[in-house]
């Protein structure tokens, strides 16, 4: 309400033309702090109990206009479903995966590792060269098969080659290919092809009698140091019942 | 109105202006206040009061209105409450808190009024206490005055230029 508005309200007061409601507007307009003498004195006039009752209609207005602020309502957009949804599965699907490779890795392994023993070179060579190599089946334990040349059975065996090369660069490099089937696949150079699979594992026959031949030889062996160690046990024992009779 | 007949409608009096400030406060210590304090302000009104008409009960909510407000008042100038609690409770740029200075001059104004009123002539006097306390309207003061509501505003108006100039004069001494 303007100053000239209130100014007319007051003249139609005094005029006894007001309504109850105007009134009401009038005292509120008068009651301000910074209103001039005369309204003082017509605020006088109206009383404190117009004035108040103005207030208080007013103040119960406000509250019941005025909405409360509430905390927001968190809506969740839908693609926020879809999105968190899409992310539980993903991360199922990779440990899943995770954990069938992992058990894979468990399952005994054929590593080839160079040892002190050879194998005589085929006679299947192209070169004629005398190749050797030291091979040694074993069974991989599963901690070491992660972390040295043990390979998945399911990863192709060239990924495998690279992993040993780089681990033992100087010994691979040096060990010529001993069969036919492994200068067919690679022309590159020399090629150390670790026995992983025994699929892949493509010797020839004459290769093949050599082994048998070495694991009869060397089987003989253990059982000749066997019975010589229980030769050395029985000759202990002995001397020790001479020992104690004495 | 006598002692008895006030005693007779006390009882709902005190309830109507219980469950307005019920309303206001939302508590029902505050409003206990309240009613307490608008029976006391309703005894003040007694006399004026006229159990034929039902006018006492529109006193009654302007008089709990007014304790309501009133009791806003006492609390913030005594700082018994905190300020957020009640500084929302009055529209913006309305004079719920005053000064002791504030207080001072509108005791002095209601003095002056009462002495204006005094010079007022007795029906003059009767139909601007009649609009301005128990806030009848032109109709209904003609009604039970059985004056013409042209004649009624008449009154009403010298009445209030009376008084108005008055306190004018007074101001400027």
């Amino acid at each position: 309400m303007t100053h000239q508005e209130t100014n007319q309200l007051i003249e139609r007061y005094l005029e006894g033309n007001t309504t109850p409601e105007e009134e009401h507007r009038l005292a509120l307009e008068v009651a301000r702090d910074d209103a001039p003498k005369e309204w003082k004195i017509i605020s006088a006039m109206l009383g404190e109990l117009i004035t108040d009752e103005a207030i208080f209609d007013r103040m119960m207005a406000d509250r019941k206009t005025k909405v409360t602020p509430l905390k927001p309502i968190r809506r969740i957009k839908p693609w926020y479903y879809i999105a968190a949804a899409a992310c539980v599965i993903l991360a199922l699907s990779v440990s899943i995966l995770l954990f069938t490779r992992k058990e894979s890795d468990i399952e005994p392994k054929l590593i080839a590792r160079t040892t002190t023993e050879r194998i005589k070179p085929s006679s299947s060579k192209s070169d004629g060269q005398a190749h050797t190599k030291d091979i040694i089946l074993k069974e991989a334990e599963p901690t070491e098969a992660a972390e040295t040349q043990s390979v998945k059975t399911d990863i192709d065996v060239r990924e495998t080659e690279t992993e040993v090369k780089t681990e033992e660069p100087a010994v691979m490099q040096d060990i010529p290919q001993s069969t036919e089937t492994r200068q067919t696949e690679g022309d590159a150079g020399p090629k150390f092809f670790p026995i992983t699979n025994p699929k892949r594992l493509e010797y020839t026959p004459e290769e093949i009698e050599q082994l048998r031949q070495r694991a009869k030889e060397k089987y003989l062996e253990w059982i000749e140091l066997e019975r010589q160690i229980i030769e050395m046990e029985q000759k202990e024992m002995a001397e020790l019942t001479d020992s104690q009779d004495e | 109105m006598t002692q008895e007949e006030f005693e007779n409608i006390a009882p709902s009096l005190r309830g109507l202006m219980f469950s307005i400030a019920c309303d206001f406060f939302g508590n029902q210590d505050d409003a206990e206040d309240v009613a307490q304090d608008g029976l006391l302000e309703l005894w003040k009104f007694r006399e004026q009061m006229d159990v034929r008409n039902s006018s006492h009960r529109g006193l009654a909510v302007r008089i709990a209105k007014h304790c309501c407000i009133n009791l806003v008042r006492k609390r913030r100038s005594n700082m018994e409450v905190l300020s957020q609690d009640y500084a929302t409770l009055a529209p913006l740029g309305t004079d719920t808190a005053s000064s002791p200075h504030e207080e001072m001059e509108l005791a002095e104004m209601k003095k002056a009024i009462d002495l204006a009123l005094l010079h007022l002539n007795p029906s003059e006097r009767r139909l601007f206490q009649m609009r301005q306390i128990e806030g009848l309207g032109i109709d209904e003061i003609a009604a039970l005055t059985n004056i013409t509501p042209a004649s009624v505003k008449s009154m009403v108006s010298t009445a209030r230029r009376k008084i108005f100039e008055e306190l004018k004069q007074k101001r400027r001494l």
